[in-house]
């Protein structure tokens, strides 16, 4: 992998509570992860379809709109994932506030 | 013989009666009609032997009446009988089928004969049972009784005669043979008769036919008509015959042609108006009718009964009953060959930026975080949440001194409240010190006390031979303080002639607040003191390393040079442990010995301190020397374990120790006031049991171990030493880690420690 690939997701994991990182590929297929594999293999099947509706309900509404950016803010953690045509970036940041 | 008689009587009789029958036709008209007509019969019959049979039957017939007569009335009184009987006797010759057979005669019954003998007509005796039999003995009887009136009075003869018992009488219905009975006088008669209403006809019949056949000519009768007797029919078809009564009524009814086709107009007509308006037929029970309903057409509807049913369908093809699922996985190589894509590379890039973006964000502030309901947060009293920052609260800094200096070492006064020391040293690496080693120190290693009140000026000052890298204060006597230098040698100070001067907290404008009169001034007044130290360590005896660590230990307890923990009778600190890394953990009495102390005695008018120094431990002044030295060695070789920090459970204040063995003895209150320094151990002290005799050491390494101090034998080799226990669990984290603090717990019972690593 580029090494300038790297450096960027080594950058956003450093990041304070920052628990793991996840890229996935079209079909929900993790390829990259930071997590254990069971983790992982849920996380990405959950994500990838929960953004796929998301995308579907914001074209739905207007169709030159197109999704961007989702954040799931839990108690516990939140979870922000970058939706593209072919992978999608999922990171999981703990709370540590609450 | 008067059968024959009587024949012949009988025939000349029938002749004459023919001849007179034929005379009498007119006075017998009426009577004889039937007699003409039997006359005629017989004279049809006359030509032909017929007639001689028939004569003789006639013959027979009137013989037998003829014999009634000659019996009864005689030959004189023939002819009025003659008639009466020749009727009956003309009637006897009618037809052939109805002439009686020998001896029998008709016989009239009266009334009460007919009682008599219980054959009474129609009643006992009948036309189609017209015999009756009459015993014998009864006639006999009836004649006795009733002589010539009895009916059968002409026939006595005959009748006593009789050979049987019983005489046959035949009713006689239509009086065929004059009378109403026919009696039979014989038995041969009577068995005629018997015979002949049967065979009357048969015999007739036969006798006719006996005629016939002997006569060949052949002569058709027509039957006879018989007479019609009404029997009620006529009456029925008169009846029902319609016959007009009356003559015909013509009726015409005519109505005008011109009213033919016209509208007609109805009016309506109030039922009740007119009487017969209404005509009502209202049902009733008939009880004539009686017709029977035998057979009745019902309507019938089939409903079945309700029946509770289910259906399942059957499940023909293949379906999914449980699920499970894997997850698709891509290999190393598939994983490593997508990320190297130059597609997933310029995503990544792309979105980083959004990631940082709200990582950040969260960082920053917790955007949930709601500020009204913690508004009023801050303003309670007691209970609210601790700030976790640390605010600077107070600097202390010495433009003369502490500029530029590290701080090695800080600590609390533990009597005085406000009262910190710190021990300042040279910001100099381990290199450069090396260096700076053969110039002259150009700053003294100090120790300064600061009190809140002062943050510019120390209030003491005290000086020692080198960097303090670790001191500590007396608990027990906070005049003493106790210091480990750079060069591994222990210092002592004895600061109670400044004590007063530390207490005096508030403001450093108090002494020129007190009135101070001229010439009394006290020039060192506004100076800060500075005190040197009153004793050192002997130099060949200490550490030779830096003395990392150094604490007191606790007043109750001493050690002796065995490593025994026995109890301290004085309740003073007066020993101390050190550590350095020199791999050692030293342990220090600040009590004089014996030897010492005797000594001191003497020496003590000889030399004089230097001025304003204690002459508290002269005794240990460059003489001082460990009681017991513990060295740290690691089991495998290559270097022992240096300590920095170490930790012992006896706590100062912590008392129990002492309580914990059999006996307790009060702590000798005299020998404190007096300061147990001076005097040497007794050598008594009972043995403390409860104390664990470990110290928790903290290395360079940042490994822990803990180590007896109390020195045993070792078995193999026979040498006294010290067993040292790794604490494995530390190891791998900590490796990496200096230990710079440790903390001995208070319960030992759980093992557990407190380390705090930095």
């Amino acid at each position: 992998m580029a090494a300038e690939v790297e450096e960027t997701l080594k950058r956003i994991q450093s990041h304070r509570g920052v628990t793991g990182i996840i890229v996935v590929n079209c079909e929900g297929i993790p390829i990259k992860t930071t997590l254990d594999n069971s983790t992982t293999v849920q996380y990405a099947s959950l994500i990838h379809s929960l953004t796929a509706k998301a995308r579907s309900t914001v074209r739905d509404i207007d169709p030159s709109n197109d999704l961007k950016f989702l954040r799931i803010r839990s108690r516990k953690n939140e979870i922000m994932c970058a939706p593209d045509k072919e992978f999608l970036l999922i990171v999981i940041q703990q709370d540590e506030q609450s | 013989m008067s059968d024959s008689d009587n024949k012949e009587v009988s025939s000349e009789e029938t002749k004459g009666e023919n001849e007179e029958e034929n005379k009498a036709e007119t006075k017998e008209a009426g009577q004889t009609e039937e007699k003409e007509q039997d006359s005629s019969q017989a004279e049809t019959n006359a030509n032909t032997n017929a007639d001689q049979a028939t004569e003789s039957s006639e013959s027979k017939k009137p013989e037998k009446k003829g014999s009634k007569i000659g019996k009864k009335l005689g030959k004189k009184d023939s002819k009025v009988f003659k008639e009466e009987f020749s009727e009956v006797v003309e009637t006897s010759e009618e037809p052939n089928p109805d002439a009686l057979p020998e001896n029998v005669f008709p016989l009239f019954m009266t009334s009460k004969t007919q009682e008599i003998y219980n054959c009474k007509c129609d009643e006992d005796v009948t036309e189609e049972n017209p015999f009756k039999f009459i015993p014998k003995s009864d006639i006999l009887e009836d004649m006795k009784m009733r002589a010539a009136v009895c009916d059968f009075h002409p026939f006595k003869q005959q009748i006593l005669d009789y050979p049987g018992e019983d005489v046959l009488i035949v009713y006689d219905y239509d009086f065929k043979h004059g009378q109403n009975f026919i009696v039979a006088l014989t038995e041969e008669a009577k068995e005629l008769l018997l015979k002949a209403p049967e065979g009357e006809e048969g015999e007739g019949g036969e006798d006719g036919a006996e005629e016939e056949e002997d006569d060949t000519v052949y002569l058709y009768v027509p039957p006879e008509p018989k007479d019609w007797v009404s029997l009620g029919s006529e009456k029925e078809i008169e009846e029902s015959n319609v016959k007009e009564l009356r003559r015909k009524l013509k009726v015409s009814v005519k109505r005008l042609r011109r009213e033919f086709g016209a509208p007609v107009s109805f009016a309506d007509r109030n039922v009740t108006d007119v009487k017969d308006g209404a005509v009502d037929c209202t049902s009733y029970d008939d009880n004539s009718f009686n017709i029977k309903r035998i057979e009745l057409d019902k309507a019938v509807q089939a409903i079945s009964e309700q029946v509770t049913e289910g259906t399942q369908t059957d499940w023909k093809y293949p379906r999914n009953a449980n699920t499970q699922t894997y997850p698709r996985e891509y290999t190393e190589d598939e994983q490593a060959a997508l990320l190297a894509t130059k597609e997933c590379g310029d995503f990544v890039l792309e979105v980083a930026f959004e990631f940082h973006q709200a990582l950040q964000q969260n960082e920053i502030m917790n955007v949930f975080y709601v500020d009204w309901i913690h508004l009023g947060d801050g303003d309670d009293v007691f209970g609210s949440k601790a700030d976790n920052h640390l605010k600077e609260y107070q600097s202390f800094t010495d433009l003369q001194f502490s500029k530029d200096k590290m701080i090695t070492c800080i600590q609390w006064h533990p009597t005085i409240k406000g009262v910190v020391a710190t021990s300042v040293a040279e910001k100099l690496s381990f290199d450069q010190r090396i260096d700076n080693a053969a110039k002259v120190i150009m700053t003294p290693s100090l120790i300064l006390i600061w009190s809140f009140a002062d943050p510019i000026h120390p209030q003491l000052i005290l000086e020692s031979p080198d960097d303090i890298f670790s001191f500590a204060f007396n608990p027990t006597d906070p005049n003493h303080i106790v210091g480990g230098c750079l060069n591994g040698q222990i210092v002592m100070w004895d600061i109670a002639a400044h004590a007063d001067r530390l207490k005096q907290q508030r403001g450093s404008n108090r002494n020129k607040k007190r009135t101070v009169l001229p010439g009394f001034e006290d020039p060192n007044a506004l100076k800060t003191p500075i005190v040197r130290y009153c004793a050192v360590s002997s130099i060949e005896h200490s550490h030779k390393a830096a003395v990392t660590d150094i604490q007191w230990l606790p007043d109750h307890m001493q050690i002796n040079k065995m490593g025994v923990p026995q109890e301290n009778a004085s309740l003073q600190c007066t020993q101390l442990l050190s550590c350095a890394t020199d791999h050692c953990v030293m342990l220090w009495d600040t009590k004089a010995s014996k030897l010492q102390h005797t000594a001191m005695y003497d020496e003590k008018r000889k030399t004089q301190q230097p001025s304003g120094v204690a002459d508290t431990f002269k005794h240990l002044d460059l003489t001082w020397k460990p009681i017991l030295r513990v060295t740290l060695s690691k089991s495998e070789p290559g270097g022992d374990h240096a300590p920095t920090k170490f930790s012992i459970q006896e706590r100062q204040g912590d008392r129990h120790a002492l309580t914990s063995g059999t006996e307790h003895r009060e702590a000798d209150v005299t020998q404190t006031m007096q300061g147990g320094f001076h005097k040497p151990s007794s050598g008594k002290e009972r043995t403390l049991q409860g104390v664990k005799t470990y110290i928790y050491v903290g290395t360079e390494d940042g490994e822990i171990v803990y180590v007896d101090w109390m020195p045993q034998k070792d078995q193999d080799t026979g040498k006294i030493q010290s067993k040292l226990f790794l604490l494995d669990m530390f190891y791998e984290t900590s490796k990496s880690f200096l230990i710079m603090a440790g903390v001995f717990p208070p319960n030992l019972k759980h093992h557990k420690l407190d380390i705090f690593i930095i």
